[in-house]
């Protein structure tokens, strides 16, 4: 039985391992998934949300008076002005006691609340 | 007597060094090749895999755990199969079960790692992002070395502990630089 199921699975792994190579190579599309558009053109569908992505991820933590937030815990981004690359890396990558959001947000709202903060922030 | 020394079958002859080279140059192709697409593949933006997950993040978390709780059954057969453990002579069930845990394994990671390449890409922001990175391309050049092995012809010997026992830990790397550091930063996600 188990060797049955090792058989099997034999040739699962491998057509799945096959499949994902060339989903990497041709795209989601292949199996009937939208492609996402590419980074630039999603920033730009996203900015508007750079202030929903602020408030519902960095508000808790950061002052930023555009956004209504009152957070104590990071640096007032009022105060700070930080540019869109200086609020991007840390949101990626984290620091000085803040964690890295990289993971959890896509590069577009990353993208878009680094925008957003650098053109609010200090305002 | 005689007769039966002399129509006794061969043992198989150990995998030479040239074999063992073969199989590591496979592996490296394998992980220069993932990191290389990682490196030039432009990150994809909005890709949402969630298999049934509340989400991405989630689905990660929970698949590479699982993956690495599956890996955990490999060693453990594993020592089993070398004698290493104090339990009874092995199973006639215990090889098919050893491979099938690791195929399992590797399956679990297989979304995981498309979804990091295809979305995320190579990165190396910080040093724990780059660490994730670079240890993800290993693991699968690694498993790729040991699928290489077990498949040549010949007695894998020591190779084979030695190269297991490297994905196992390549994949538990993998694992504590993201899915465990998400559960530590952020808890365990709810399905």
């Amino acid at each position: 039985m188990l060797a049955t199921i090792d058989r099997v699975f034999a040739w699962v792994t491998w057509l799945l391992a096959a499949f994902a190579v060339a989903v990497l190579l041709i795209g989601p599309e292949l199996v009937g998934a939208e492609k996402p558009p590419p980074t630039k053109q999603a920033v730009a569908a996203t900015a508007a949300s750079g202030k929903d992505v602020f408030t519902s991820t960095c508000g808790g933590c950061h002052t930023l008076a555009d956004a209504g937030t009152s957070g104590a815990t990071g640096p007032n981004l009022d105060d700070a002005a930080p540019d869109a690359a200086t609020v991007k890396a840390y949101v990626r990558g984290g620091g000085g006691g803040m964690p890295a959001f990289g993971d959890t947000l896509s590069n577009a709202e990353i993208d878009a609340v680094a925008a957003y903060v650098a053109s609010v922030a200090g305002g | 007597m005689a007769a039966a020394a002399e129509t006794a079958p061969e043992p198989p002859r150990p995998i030479g060094g040239a074999g063992v080279l073969a199989a590591g140059a496979m592996g490296a192709a394998v992980a220069i090749a993932l990191g290389l697409y990682g490196r030039v593949h432009e990150p994809a933006s909005d890709l949402a895999i969630t298999l049934g997950f509340a989400d991405t993040i989630t689905m990660k978390v929970w698949l590479t755990t699982v993956a690495v709780l599956f890996a955990l059954v490999q060693v453990f057969s594993a020592l089993w199969m070398y004698g290493r453990l104090p339990l009874a002579s092995r199973p006639s069930w215990l090889a098919n079960a050893h491979r099938i845990s690791g195929r399992l394994a590797f399956l679990f990671t297989l979304p995981v790692a498309y979804h990091c390449l295809y979305q995320l890409a190579f990165q190396d922001t910080t040093t724990r992002v780059l660490a994730h990175s670079v240890l993800g391309c290993l693991f699968y050049g690694a498993f790729a070395t040991k699928v290489t092995i077990i498949h040549m012809p010949g007695r894998a010997g020591i190779w084979l502990p030695v190269i297991g026992g490297t994905v196992f830990a390549l994949l538990v790397a993998t694992w504590v630089t993201s899915g465990l550091w998400f559960i530590t930063t952020s808890g365990i996600p709810t399905p």
